[in-house]
């Protein structure tokens, strides 16, 4: 890659949740639904566990693309879906890979490879 | 002498959302507080200037406590997120308007897009279209 070129890749970006994270993200944006810091809630639900926020996940793709050489969020559109919830305690990892019309597929995933969250990135520049 | 009962506000359900809607503009200050949440989950966060996480995080923020009561069981099923390429530094105040863009029934679903616009000293920040799969 020249110093003019685009990266290729948004390289892996990891974060371990735990329930200190969740505990974190919660008060980050008051949204204390029991689903994400409640084992015993959670139970009786279809999860059967306390499940991540969604965009904590979103924030760790945000954190990726922030740290990538040559990349930045500038006036970029992300358009996002979240495919599978991130069980509270899941290691998850974020990425992408750049398309030939300049935008990135990107993902945030599982160990065993599960996407959680999926979609495109469109770089855009700073005013 | 009378006395008054203050009625509970109503459950926000399916059938009252208005496309056009607009629910307030709520202030989120980005003070230590916030940096430190943030950086409990992120790490730590070198520079004044705001990650643009930080926005989105308040851009949640704003849809939570714009939109209450609510039932549980909503699920956050996709997010459009267009960023003006402003950047702001920490301990700045953040504006978030938040309104019904629309609704729909499907597939026994119902569908519901949320907008939030984010801005701080009156420049845009950010748009964001939250589309939630509502439970009642």
């Amino acid at each position: 890659m020249d110093s003019l070129s685009p990266p290729e890749t948004i390289p892996p970006l990891t974060l371990q949740t735990s329930a200190q994270t969740a505990r974190a993200y919660a008060a980050l944006t008051c949204d204390e639904n029991p689903i994400h810091l409640d084992a015993d809630f959670a139970a009786r639900t279809a999860f059967g566990v306390p499940i991540a926020h969604g965009t904590m996940s979103l924030n760790l793709l945000l954190q990726a693309i922030s740290a990538t050489p040559g990349l930045s969020i500038g006036a970029g559109r992300l358009d996002l879906r979240f495919s599978a919830p991130v069980k509270v305690g899941q290691t998850i990892t974020a990425s992408g890979t750049r398309c030939g019309d300049g935008s990135y597929a990107v993902s945030v995933s599982t160990p065993e490879g599960q996407a959680t969250l999926k979609g495109v990135f469109y770089p855009g520049n700073a005013p | 002498m009378s006395t008054t009962h203050e009625a509970a506000a109503p459950l926000w359900t399916f059938e009252r959302f208005e496309p056009g809607h607009i629910f307030g503009t709520l202030n989120v200050i980005t003070d230590e507080a916030r940096r430190r949440s943030w950086e409990a989950i992120y790490g730590p966060c070198p520079g004044d200037s705001l990650p643009e996480g930080v926005i989105v995080a308040a851009m949640m923020e704003a849809y939570v406590r714009a939109i209450q009561p609510r039932p549980d069981g909503n699920v956050h099923a996709s997010q459009e997120l267009s960023f003006s390429g402003q950047r702001v530094e920490w301990g700045a105040l953040l504006q978030l308007t938040v309104s019904c863009a629309g609704k729909e029934l499907k597939n026994g679903r119902r569908w519901v897009d949320f907008d939030v616009a984010a801005s701080a000293r009156d420049l845009s920040l950010l748009r964001g279209r939250i589309r939630s799969i509502w439970a009642e």
